[in-house]
């Protein structure tokens, strides 16, 4: 559905985030040449390429102690975005494949500070943590690690639209 | 004729014929630094369709995962020697009636003389 009004606040946060990543797609770095950044779709056709980024989330869950009272209160929500870095070399590289890991994860972070209060998005959020990177298993086709990085944003406990400082 | 040169001769003739099972599909082989680069190929394969799987390295997120089954042969297939499981890809309609999309090979599922198995996503 293409919606043309203003996106809830979590929506706008991933779509900065996903604007971000794909700073890598046009040569940010000269050691990761991303070719694409995808956000998936419910039933997706991407095909698995080398050092393709996949961005996902988790359900927001409510932060309780970051919630302010008010009229509207405002609800404070963490929500977990999984930026997910795929590594398939040639079989033919001689190049440890942990060496194209370290580089590729560097320079997501990298990409996503490389702002002004980067942590806040565009004044979208109150705060972004990066959280401990997990190895994607290897299962013979393809590897990797995902970058979690948590953010912390509040809105209108009536409206999700509205941004809460 | 032996029975196995009777195998390999059908893996060409029979197994991946387009009067039967198979279709024309596209090989897309990758280059690697330093190496001459490699043309893609028009091929026969056995293209099994449409069967969804959780990924689950993505987060759960659910894809579709082909089958492609191909002459072990250079020329009218693709030879275990020259399989890059580093991005080589084949391109064939996802759905009867489609267009063709590139797939990457994402795993060598069964090799003999005769013929190879790929998962491709």
């Amino acid at each position: 559905m293409s919606v043309t009004a203003v996106r809830p606040v979590v929506e706008r946060i991933a779509q900065e985030l996903f604007a971000r990543l794909r700073l890598l797609t046009a040569q940010y770095s000269v050691y990761s040449p991303v070719p694409e950044v995808i956000r998936p779709k419910r039933l997706d056709n991407w095909s698995p390429k080398n050092m393709q980024i996949v961005l996902t989330q988790e359900a927001p869950e409510i932060n309780p102690e970051l919630s302010c009272p008010g009229n509207p209160p405002s609800v404070a929500r963490d929500v977990l975005f999984n930026i997910r870095c795929h590594i398939m070399p040639s079989e033919r590289d001689p190049t440890p494949v942990d060496e194209y890991v370290n580089t590729l994860a560097a320079d997501v972070v990298r990409v996503v500070c490389d702002a002004a209060d980067w942590h806040t998005f565009g004044s979208l959020a109150i705060n972004a943590e990066w959280q401990t990177q997990e190895n994607i298993d290897a299962d013979g086709s393809f590897d990797g690690i995902n970058v979690p990085l948590l953010v912390t944003y509040r809105t209108d406990e009536t409206n999700p639209f509205t941004v809460r400082g | 004729m032996t029975l196995n040169d009777t195998l390999l001769a059908d893996a060409k003739a029979v197994f991946t014929s387009t009067g039967d099972f198979a279709e024309a599909v596209t090989y897309h082989p990758r280059s690697f630094a330093g190496e001459v680069d490699r043309a893609d190929r028009s091929i026969n394969a056995v293209v099994v369709r449409e069967q969804m799987a959780v990924v689950s390295q993505d987060g759960d997120t659910v894809i579709p995962v082909y089958q492609v089954h191909v002459a072990n042969d250079a020329t009218e297939g693709i030879s275990s020697a020259e399989l890059d499981l580093g991005g080589d890809a084949i391109s064939f309609p996802p759905r009867d009636g489609k267009a063709a999309e590139q797939k990457t090979i994402t795993q060598l599922l069964i090799q003999d003389p005769g013929l190879l198995v790929f998962e491709c996503r």
